[in-house]
């Protein structure tokens, strides 16, 4: 370049910098371990161009060089002030400390949750009660074919469909119903009322049409198994669901799309671990419930077990000391 | 014309990242529909031959309830997974990229201008459940039109959005390491040099002939004359292009 020119001379100076920097950049993204000495190295260079691409700016702006300064610029920003991935810890705080907290914060949305899908489920239990012929609106006319000629459609479910198959298909149908549940909240809540109301209609609907041929217990005896992890975690995905609703709707100090994002991240965090509860209930139901050599005691011992680490996981329950004393210091 | 996101970095510095708004996300997304239609239907082609069913191709839907459940299961599965898991997947492997977005030159930050990690671009990814909605992406696109950083509910939910990417050339630094070695080219010259080659196909075979001469003489260089002027403008080419790579700056 122009031997005489300040700016040659300064990108003479500069350029072999830029190139060492470039590589000790590129090693930082695609080396799983690194030399300490190369990181501290890495933040001292970046400082140095953080002042080059100030100058380039002002020198030559909307040029190539700028550009590329501030492509390397923004690259090294995000490999210098990226959090540490620690994986496991990550997944215990999750558990331990975030889960815990989330549920304390939607305990309302929880309450009344359970409240609409309980309210509805009575809803369409009196309904069907009263009308029989109101059953259709809440089971096919396959099932309802079935009940009245004196099965229960979970009949012989196992010598149908292999109970693996079963089990993956359950648990992709109830994980879709939680998602909707959940991301049906953006419609403020109205969507998540919809999703969480119907299943509770459905529910209370089929077990008066089943209760009138005298098969709500083996219907019962059906479901308890996987039933209480299944219907509760749908109703905390329902409960994050209206917290969405209720962000956009009483955004509170911050800006409502900021509200919106703060309950998308606790609620989708308590959806994921929903999402898991509902796989072992997928398992359950695809190998316990339509399996006749389990008693019904066994069946309630192993839905209320699972139900209660369901509970002990959602509280911090165990490990309640703890969690008192982390929330006296929050 | 979207405004830029203006990104205040802890070391006092602003970055400004060109917003991508409704056409460039349609676009990319156009293009990655293409890609996943695409394999379902090579998919639905080469399972029948793979099963050594060859008619199904000719009654595909028809006998479709005769066939067995595992023929049903590897003919449906893996286009549902595909369809399901194109977006998440991708997107976190190519570092909030598809190959849609790629071409079209798009990428998904963080409002930080960061990569996203991977609960925002699951988050993003399970609200398309709504940005669907009714159809084709309406309510999506609707949100897009209607917000600041033309985003969809699934951007807002995750706190991102998708910025055209930074068209920095491959080597760019080389060429200017090279071009900077003892050659009598300024900064600008340079510059220049590169807008001219990258527009080179865009303009008018006299204007960028008359452009190239007068940047060679400039940085004085010697124009060879042609015969004629499509040979003219091919060796200018090449000079300009030599020059960059550090190896044709004679001159000076």
């Amino acid at each position: 370049m122009a031997q005489h020119d300040p700016l040659s001379h300064w990108l003479e100076q500069r350029i072999s910098q830029w190139q060492n920097f470039e590589m000790r950049l590129r090693r930082q993204i695609t080396q799983r371990h690194t030399r300490i000495e190369d990181a501290m190295a890495l933040v001292v260079q970046y400082r140095d161009l953080a002042r080059d691409l100030s100058l380039a700016r002002s020198l030559l702006p909307n040029s190539r060089l700028a550009n590329l300064l501030q492509s390397l610029f923004m690259s090294a920003h995000e490999v210098i002030y990226r959090p540490p991935l620690h994986l496991g810890q990550q997944l215990v705080n999750l558990i331990v400390i975030d889960i815990p907290l989330i549920v304390r914060r939607l305990r309302s949305a929880i309450i009344a949750t359970f409240s609409i899908f309980l309210l509805s489920a009575l809803c369409g239990w009196l309904l069907v009660f009263n009308y029989p012929p109101l059953a259709s609106l809440f089971a096919s006319e396959a099932m309802i074919n079935t009940v009245q000629s004196g099965d229960l459609w979970t009949d012989n479910l196992l010598s149908i469909f292999p109970a693996a198959w079963l089990s993956v298909s359950i648990m992709t149908n109830n994980i879709i119903v939680a998602i909707t549940a959940f991301v049906l909240g953006a419609f403020y809540g109205l969507g998540t009322l919809y999703i969480i109301g119907m299943n509770g209609l459905m529910l209370g609907g089929i077990f008066a049409f089943t209760r009138e041929y005298d098969m709500a217990g083996a219907l019962f005896k059906f479901v308890v198994a996987h039933g209480v992890v299944e219907l509760s975690v749908i109703c905390l995905a329902g409960a994050a669901g209206i917290s969405l609703g209720e962000a956009l709707i009483r955004p509170g100090a911050n800006s409502r799309a900021s509200a919106f994002q703060q309950a998308v991240q606790q609620g989708g965090k308590m959806l994921l671990v929903c999402v898991v509860f509902l796989v072992g209930a997928g398992i359950i139901e695809g190998n316990v419930s339509p399996n006749e050599d389990f008693t019904l005691t066994s069946r309630l011992l192993i839905g209320l077990g699972y139900g209660a680490v369901l509970y002990v996981v959602m509280t911090g329950a165990w490990r309640s000391g703890k969690t008192t004393a982390f929330r006296r210091t929050t | 014309m979207q405004p830029p996101l203006d990104i205040q970095t802890t070391d006092g510095l602003q970055l400004h990242l060109p917003i991508a708004g409704v056409g460039g996300r349609s676009y990319a997304y156009l293009i990655d529909w293409h890609i996943r239609i695409l394999f379902v239907l090579l998919w639905f082609i080469a399972i029948p031959l793979m099963f050594g069913e060859i008619s199904a191709l000719e009654n595909f839907f028809s006998d479709l309830a005769s066939r067995s459940k595992e023929f049903i299961a590897a003919l449906v599965l893996p286009p549902i997974v595909v369809y399901l898991l194109y977006h998440p997947l991708l997107e976190l492997v190519m570092h909030g990229r598809t190959p849609g977005k790629r071409m079209a030159g798009v990428r998904i930050v963080t409002t930080q201008g960061h990569t996203p990690g991977v609960g925002a671009i699951l988050i993003r990814n399970i609200f398309r459940l709504i940005d669907s909605l009714p159809v084709a992406y309406m309510l999506g696109l609707l949100v897009a039109l209607s917000t600041r950083n033309a985003v969809r509910i699934g951007d807002i939910a995750a706190g991102t959005l998708l910025v055209y990417e930074d068209k920095v050339e491959k080597k760019l630094l080389q060429s200017l390491a090279a071009t900077s070695a003892d050659s009598g080219i300024s900064p600008q010259q340079w510059e220049l040099i590169h807008e001219l080659l990258s527009r080179w196909g865009e303009l008018d075979r006299t204007k960028r002939i008359e452009l190239a001469v007068r940047l060679l003489q400039d940085i004085g260089e010697t124009v060879m004359p042609e015969n004629s002027q499509s040979m003219l403008d091919r060796s200018l080419h090449q000079q300009l292009q030599r020059i960059l790579q550090g190896g044709g700056h004679g001159a000076a």
